[in-house]
């Protein structure tokens, strides 16, 4: 690790007024569980000149429901998330989110606007400094996405363009498919943009000077059935090879609202939209759901060594529905 | 006299514990001083190109920076190497792996260690590789090593029994297959570290987290140009090592720091990612073997090739491969057998001794190729082991005859009988809907100690201090398995002290006696038998001290107890205290020395000769498969394992446990990847290995044979428990599913390609049946 400024944000007004200052040369710690093994890692060509730290804002980490609608502060942790009652009772899926989410040590210290941020797992992307890195590639500026050619199991089936890293929130996942908003802080006020909109295959949506303050989740009517699946190489304490998350809502077997959204297959979050209106007022049984899947994968394009990650993808998206 | 177990077969706590989890025990990274430096390595980050020069100069003038070092101020040989001297300390000609050091650097702080190290450039003339063992033999491959007289092979071992040529014809069924195996990473928790200085008589002492630290001054001083007699290492407790600090890893660097550091002290501790990089792992293989029975099951001839990657250093590579075509054919009699090893350079990582030394790779082939004999004629897979278990007194796949302890059918038998075994049908059909089980076992050996040509000795030393204390001299590492607790539990048998009441001195070239390698399944056969003979010098020692002082007429008459003499024909006590005040300075100490019997006159049967005595096991694994995810997840476990009496039922546990462990993430996750120099795996986030919430309930059975020449009766239990999980894992998988997987770890995707690749020729088979 090389050394940086630090520097203690009192609010979100003098975190966004940093930002600017350090154009681009500050990066925002929270729980850090993923920017301190990006900064020791130092897999990045630049170098932050400060590390400002969001936690000494206070009121960030909320949890609440305020008519109907669902308040998650960005500075809430995630092991808060997995213990919440209220969370417990409506929006299971994020739950089961972020407690697949690596250890309870890592859970006691990364933050709901964390999970959101981390940067993407790409092994050639992430090559350390120290042993030949860092390898440039486009998410870094210039230059080709070795994953094409290279080893490619783990990483996206869809949506990749010039870079194939996979979006690996696992939160993030949950949340499109409570088609939940994101809250993004800036100089000149806030801006709230749909979750599934923050993502970008070389990044998310946020400019240089703003911050993610929050999530809000709308209200949800009626019994919904929420799942969050994930596969992993390894049970606890891995990312995901494949996540996907649901929100159902079936009356006498008949589904009368769903949305299904997948994870890490893609650059960002993807809501498997066909595979909704091939089930929405649809009696669910096997044939109907495995239908769903398959339109769910219907444009993917595996690489030379992911073509396994369709069909566990699938198997994922049906588990979701039916179990 | 005392009663006869005094702490023999009981669980008594180690006597690290507490210091260990209580946070109070020093490791080598906890060596800290003042007015030290902290030494840090470039790493070249390619794995083979011409070396044409090193510029160092920005780095010599980073403010804080004391030394920058390159090949050029190695004053000895700047070589090292267990067998070959072909490893530099720091990289002259070329550039043989991404891990080679290239430029050591001595700096104030780590800040300006990393700017210094940041700052180096090396001119280079990139070279192809190889990077695949076979690929490495052919005639026109890249040379690794060109003044390599045998060209890239590091090792070629043939062994030969019986006919092997013709044998085969006389088989009723002959079956072939290949299968690979990943390279894997050892991943202790204690990433290697160290801190040295030269003390005032100019003496370079060097604590260091190593399992061989005698043999290390044999490599540092060449390398270094010292004097070996001049080097003192200390070993304090290791943070795990499995093999991984066999040998140098930063003893070398860090005596070269210590030569330039302008008399002060200096640190080294390597980060994961450069101890993943710069470290040996256990050679991954590709191994095409082929087993001729009867039809009655017989094994009647057993033919295989071995191709390990070695890596860029020879290390102990062609030793592992060596070990393992010793093990080639598990624990089976096999009369007729033909096996050839080849144990070849590449630019990959450097292969090197890991748990098991070349037997888990070996035994994952040959119990795979056994469950596929016994399928194909139509036999049980616990029954053609029995068939074709060794027993004492029979002759092994290389011919030796095993006149020493052999509980290998004992293992079979009492798994055999298990609730695991007999309840593996009704387990298996009670399978949730998509999901698949299976129930695999594997039988499995495991040589003890050195081979004939390396004397296994331990030389042992115990002390009666001036305070009345036993004092234990330990010269084998503790590296984490509990031996050095183990060596106080022996003494404190025979001299009827509690361990908590004695004392321990860690591996020190200066203070305790050579006792060989903390490795090869051997630290407490050895150094225990060793230390047995010294402890009963000592105990007869002071009956006859105080003998007068009682006025007794004999001394067998004395029995010891906990700090004191007690003399039961008259009811006389002395404290060891005061028995101690009779001894002058040189009676204090008792040494004695063991040597591992050996087969005797048939070291040309393999390179360094055969091994005579064994330990065993049988495993049982229970594996569940989801068919739809491919997803293989390990629901139980059964070790049975022959290792002798066990002394401390915890420890021992604790070592087939850890095994397991090991072995499982070995059989279901763990490949050290590297695509053509580039490592993918270079760190924990990576590189996969199982945690607690992994692991399945473990149960482990010893069966306890007792070995005529064991201390109290055992052998060796570290490693014999790593070969098992693998292929038990890997049966299982067939059982579940009638898939087998030529290469593992037996991932969720290579499950899933398999069962695809099944269910479409299942699908083909009933369409061409219309």
């Amino acid at each position: 690790m090389r050394s940086f400024t630090h520097i203690n944000a009192g609010t979100v007004h003098e975190t966004c007024a940093l930002l600017s200052k350090y154009n681009g040369k500050a990066v925002l710690n929270a729980g850090g569980t993923d920017l301190l093994s990006t900064l020791k890692g130092e897999h990045l060509f630049d170098y932050p000149e400060a590390v400002i730290n969001t936690k000494t804002i206070s009121g960030l980490d909320y949890i609440r429901e305020d008519g109907g609608v669902l308040e998650i502060g960005a500075l809430a942790k995630l092991s808060e998330i997995v213990k919440s009652p209220l969370l417990k009772k409506n929006y299971m899926a994020l739950v089961e989110a972020a407690r697949s989410v690596a250890t309870p040590q890592i859970r006691n210290a990364a933050t709901m606007g964390g999970n959101l941020c981390q940067d993407v797992r790409c092994w050639y992307y992430r090559y350390p400094r120290h042993i030949g890195g860092p390898i440039r590639c486009l998410r870094k500026g210039s230059g080709p996405c070795l994953a094409v050619k290279g080893d490619n199991r783990y990483h996206a089936i869809m949506g990749g363009r010039r870079c194939f890293a996979v979006c690996p929130s696992d939160t993030a996942v949950a949340l499109v498919a409570l088609d939940a908003q994101i809250t993004i802080a800036g100089p000149k006020g806030e801006r709230k943009i749909a979750m599934i909109d923050f993502y970008s295959p070389l990044g998310n949506a946020l400019k240089k000077d703003e911050m993610v303050t929050g999530i809000t989740v709308p209200r949800i009517t009626g019994p919904m059935k929420q799942r969050y699946l994930k596969f992993a190489l390894r049970k606890p304490v891995d990312f995901a090879i494949v996540g996907v998350a649901s929100v159902i809502a079936i009356e006498e077997g008949v589904c009368t609202d769903v949305r299904i959204a997948l994870g890490a297959v893609a650059p960002g979050v993807v809501r498997a939209r066909r595979a909704e209106e091939t089930l929405r007022g649809c009696y669910i049984n096997e044939d109907i759901v495995s239908q769903a899947a398959e339109e769910a994968l219907a444009g993917a394009r595996p690489l030379s060594m992911n073509a396994y990650k369709v069909e566990i993808t699938k198997t994922l998206v049906k588990r979701a529905i039916l179990i | 006299m005392h009663s006869e177990k005094y702490l023999l077969g009981k669980t008594i706590p180690r006597f690290d514990a507490v210091t260990k989890v209580t946070g109070r025990e020093r490791y080598a990274a906890d060596y800290y001083g003042d007015d030290f430096l902290w030494a840090g390595v470039k790493r070249a980050g390619i794995p083979h190109a011409r070396l044409k020069g090193i510029d160092i100069a920005i780095a010599k003038n980073i403010p804080g920076v004391v030394a920058v070092l390159t090949h050029e101020d190695v004053k000895g040989t700047n070589r090292y190497g267990i067998i070959r001297k072909d490893e530099p300390v720091l990289a002259d000609s070329k550039i043989h792996h991404c891990g080679d050091a290239v430029a050591l650097v001595l700096a104030e702080d780590k800040e300006a260690l990393r700017c210094a190290i940041e700052s180096i450039t090396f001119d280079y003339e990139l070279l192809p590789g190889v990077f695949d063992p076979e690929e490495a033999l052919k005639e026109t491959a890249i040379k690794v090593h060109e003044d390599s007289p045998e060209g890239n092979i590091i090792r070629y071992v043939p062994v030969e029994t019986g006919t092997p040529e013709s044998a085969f014809n006389e088989c009723d069924t002959v079956i072939e297959a290949v299968f690979e195996v990943s390279r894997q990473e050892h991943a202790y928790l204690e990433t290697e570290a160290g801190w040295a200085y030269f003390d005032k008589t100019g003496q370079l002492v060097i604590v260091v987290a190593t399992q061989t630290p005698f043999r290390d001054r044999f490599e540092i001083a060449p390398a270094l140009g010292l004097d070996m007699e001049k080097i003192r290492l200390i070993v304090p407790y290791l943070g795990g090592a499995f093999g991984g600090k066999d040998g140098i890893t930063l003893q070398c660097l860090l005596g070269l720091a210590a030569l330039h550091s302008g008399g002060r002290p200096v640190k080294m501790w390597w980060g994961r990612e450069e101890s993943f990089l710069a470290s040996v792992k256990r050679l991954p293989a590709r191994m095409y073997y082929r087993l001729g029975a009867k039809n009655d099951g017989t094994l009647h001839a057993l033919e295989c090739r071995l191709y390990f990657d070695g890596g860029a250093y020879a290390s102990l590579g062609g030793e592992v491969m060596t070990l393992a075509a010793e093990h080639a054919g598990s624990a089976y009699r096999i009369p007729h057998v033909s096996i050839k090893g080849w144990c070849v350079y590449t630019n990959n990582p450097i292969g090197g001794p890991f748990r098991g030394f070349g037997v888990p790779q070996v035994t994952a082939a040959m119990e795979q190729m056994v469950d596929i004999l016994a399928l194909k004629i139509r036999m049980d897979p616990l029954e053609i082991r029995r068939k074709n278990i060794v027993r004492q007194g029979d002759t092994n796949c290389v011919g030796v005859t095993l006149t020493h302890s052999t509980g290998a059918e004992e293992c079979l038998r009492v798994l055999s009988e298990h609730p695991l075994w007999r309840g593996k049908d009704t387990w298996k059909k009670s399978a949730a809907p998509f999901k698949t089980r299976g129930v695999g076992i594997a039988c499995m050996a495991h040589a003890m100690g050195y081979p004939p040509i390396v004397p296994d000795v331990a030389n042992a030393k115990i002390e009666l201090t001036e305070e009345g204390k036993i004092r234990v001299y330990a010269g084998v590492v503790d590296m984490g398995q509990g031996n050095a607790s183990t060596y106080l539990q022996m003494a404190g048998e025979i001299l009827s002290q509690d361990i908590t009441g004695m004392e321990l001195v860690l591996p020190d070239t200066e203070r305790t006696l050579p006792s060989g390698s903390s490795s090869a399944s051997r630290t407490t056969y050895t150094y225990g038998n060793a230390l047995i003979k010294a402890a009963n010098t000592l105990k007869m020692r002071i009956f006859e001290k105080i003998l007068p002082l009682i006025q007794g007429s004999d001394v067998n008459e004395f029995i010891l107890a906990p700090d004191r003499v007690i003399h039961p024909p008259t009811g006389k006590e002395v404290s060891l205290k005061e028995a101690s005040r009779f001894f002058s300075e040189s009676e204090r100490v008792c040494t004695d020395t063991f040597i591992m019997p050996v087969v005797e006159g048939m070291n040309d049967v393999i390179y360094m000769g055969p091994h005579l005595i064994y330990s065993y096991g049988a495993h049982l694994v229970y594996v569940e498969i989801d068919r739809l995810t491919g997803e293989a997840e390990v629901k139980d476990y059964l070790a049975v394992t022959d290792a002798g009496r066990v002394i401390n039922p915890q420890v021992f546990e604790q070592q087939i446990q850890g095994a397991i462990a090991q072995g499982l993430g070995y059989a279901l996750y763990e490949d050290y990847m590297v695509d053509e120099g580039v490592h993918l795996t270079p760190d924990l986030a990576t590189y996969i290995i199982p945690t607690s919430m992994d692991i399945p309930e473990m149960t482990s059975i010893p069966v306890e044979t007792f070995e005529e020449s064991g201390p109290f009766g055992m052998k060796g239990a570290g490693e014999i428990a790593m070969s098992g999980p693998l292929p038990a894992v890997a049966n299982a998988i067939y059982d579940a599913c009638g898939i087998r997987i030529p290469r593992s770890p037996f991932t969720a995707e290579k499950i899933l390609k398999a069962l695809c690749k099944l269910s479409a020729i299942i699908f083909a088979f009933f369409i061409s049946k219309g």
